[in-house]
């Protein structure tokens, strides 16, 4: 008996539209993760590739190793179409996501004028490197950025004279009263290029910008900041140069709300700070960001994609989502909320409701991030004019992937690390939904990565996954007995 | 629209923030409103552009 899972997590049985596949000799799952389902005398079959899950009862299971003598042919075209691996439909498939992303994604232009900072955060993973230089940009660097930006945007909107661009601020801390001359001509090259203006930001002296932002408010996008949970917590880890922060923050975010301007507030949770979350919640609700159209209120996880900080605070991804998904269930989480940390576990969230408005732009199956999908146009570019391509790297310069003066960036390593053109993750049984992992991490220590991610699946699959299909089971054999 | 303001709520915004504008600001804002459309933001249409994380 085979019971397939539909794109809502829910369990049916196959109609006849599931035997199109042609009969075929052979049916290989050595490509496909299997989960024992003890109680019931069955299997759960996820093929990550195909990204089909399904139940297949034990006996079936029997024929399908004994080479298939005696399935019907009906129970052969069902599995050859949920689990057969075919690399040409894959391959295709990609091909045409990559095309309809491109063509429905900005092109962004991420600039970092500086990579001075008035915070002295404890654990920024920018600021600490040995080899950083906290440098602003010079007028003669800032040319040359803006003339690389204005043409290279000048030939992409030659196919496309509507193209949305963006130019988003990064650093260091853009917002400083020092920076105001850069803003200000930053802020006037994106209305003359008609591009939205966005930045991430600290936000503690952003009131000192309040008036170019009521100028340029029709060509604002979005500002990102974060809260790292209640104020005593927050200033204790993100140290502000001049003092308490915690009230300017959520002041300017309100003033930015009060001009109608979109605001991100983002918090990063590890296992010491869990504790922050329903503090952050409770900052937002006296504040009317709970459910509040204008906000967005992120959850990130703290990493170590490098495995350079050994932290003992990081929770896996499987096990954030896990309870994040069992907070929900408890307490509520906002409908204004949203996930920015779903990786290798996405596409089953997604299939379970259970993503909670992750929209990692750029991403495409086949690839475990943004940054290493070509879909996504997007360069980071810093005080000397050395381009980036992941926001972990920005700053790091063994990761600088070009120069502006050198023709700009070369991603062609990035975008190769991907589930077709590493072997062993084409072969992996999770390779369609890790793709090769991160970047950084395969770089550093791959076999410590595919023991993570694996990790990762199987902890999601038991936890959330299962106790959901089980759930169905029995009530279908609770309908029967009925 | 979620994105507009009006310019009373506007102005009484900027006396309470205790935003001053100089007449070239004032010139730069009046042209600006021009070509985009007065008291509106393009916003991101919720898409959540720039500030990439994960």
């Amino acid at each position: 008996m085979i019971q397939i899972v539909d794109q809502k997590g829910k369990l049916r049985q196959p109609d006849a539209e599931d035997m199109l596949s042609p009969l075929s000799d052979s049916l290989n799952l050595d490509h496909v993760r299997a989960y024992p389902i003890e109680k019931y005398d069955s299997v759960l079959l996820i093929d990550t590739f195909s990204d089909s899950i399904a139940v297949v009862d034990k006996s079936t299971m029997s024929e399908i190793y004994k080479k298939n003598v005696n399935l019907s042919s009906s129970e052969i075209k069902i599995l050859s179409g949920l689990f057969r691996k075919n690399t040409k439909k894959l391959n295709d498939k990609y091909q045409a996501s990559v095309s309809k992303v491109c063509a429905d994604s900005p092109i962004t232009y991420v600039i970092c004028p500086t990579y001075t900072c008035n915070n002295r955060c404890t654990y920024c993973y920018q600021q600490h490197a040995e080899d950083f230089k906290r440098r602003t940009i010079c007028d003669e660097k800032l040319n040359k950025l803006l003339t690389y930006i204005e043409q290279d945007l000048r030939g992409r909107r030659k196919a496309d004279p509507n193209k949305m661009a963006v130019l988003d601020l990064f650093g260091g801390e853009v917002f400083q009263p020092r920076m105001r001359q850069i803003v200000e001509r930053l802020f006037e090259f994106a209305r003359l290029n008609k591009m939205r203006i966005s930045a991430t930001t600290n936000a503690v002296e952003l009131n000192a910008y309040f008036d170019l932002f009521v100028i340029y408010k029709p060509y604002m996008g979005r500002i990102f900041t974060s809260l790292d949970g209640g104020k005593e917590y927050h200033e204790s880890r993100r140290i502000h140069v001049r003092g308490p922060s915690y009230q300017k923050i959520i002041n300017n975010v309100n003033a930015l709300l009060r001009l109608k301007i979109p605001v991100t507030v983002s918090i990063n949770l590890d296992h010491k700070n869990l504790d922050q979350l329903p503090l952050f919640l409770e900052v937002s609700s006296q504040n009317n960001w709970l459910n509040n159209k204008l906000v967005t209120l992120e959850i990130g996880r703290v990493d170590d994609r490098r495995f350079e900080t050994n932290y003992e605070g990081i929770m896996p991804e499987a096990e954030l989502l896990h309870h994040l998904i069992e907070y929900d269930a408890q307490q509520g989480l906002p409908s204004n909320i949203k996930f920015a940390f779903i990786k290798s576990c996405l596409y089953m969230a997604e299939r379970f409701g259970l993503s909670f408005n992750q929209k990692e732009l750029g991403r495409i199956k086949g690839h475990f991030c943004w940054a290493t999908s070509p879909a996504d146009s997007v360069v980071y570019v810093d005080p000397d004019l050395d381009t980036f391509r992941c926001t972990y790297t920005v700053g790091k310069k063994a990761f600088i992937t070009g120069n502006v003066d050198s023709g700009g960036p070369d991603n062609s390593k990035w975008f190769a690390h991907n589930m077709f053109t590493n072997p062993e993750c084409g072969e992996c049984s999770i390779g369609g939904y890790c793709s090769g992992g991160c970047y950084l991490s395969f770089q550093k220590n791959k076999a410590k990565q595919c023991f993570e991610e694996q990790a990762n699946v199987d902890y999601f699959v038991k936890e959330v996954v299962m106790p959901r299909i089980i759930q169905q089971l029995t009530g279908v054999a609770d309908d029967k007995t009925a | 629209m979620t994105n507009t303001i009006s310019n009373e709520e506007l102005i009484a915004l900027c006396a309470e923030l205790g935003i001053e504008f100089n007449q070239e600001s004032v010139e730069l804002m009046l042209e600006i409103s021009s070509e985009c459309g007065a008291g509106d933001t393009m916003g991101d249409g919720g898409n959540g552009l720039g500030g990439r994380r994960y």
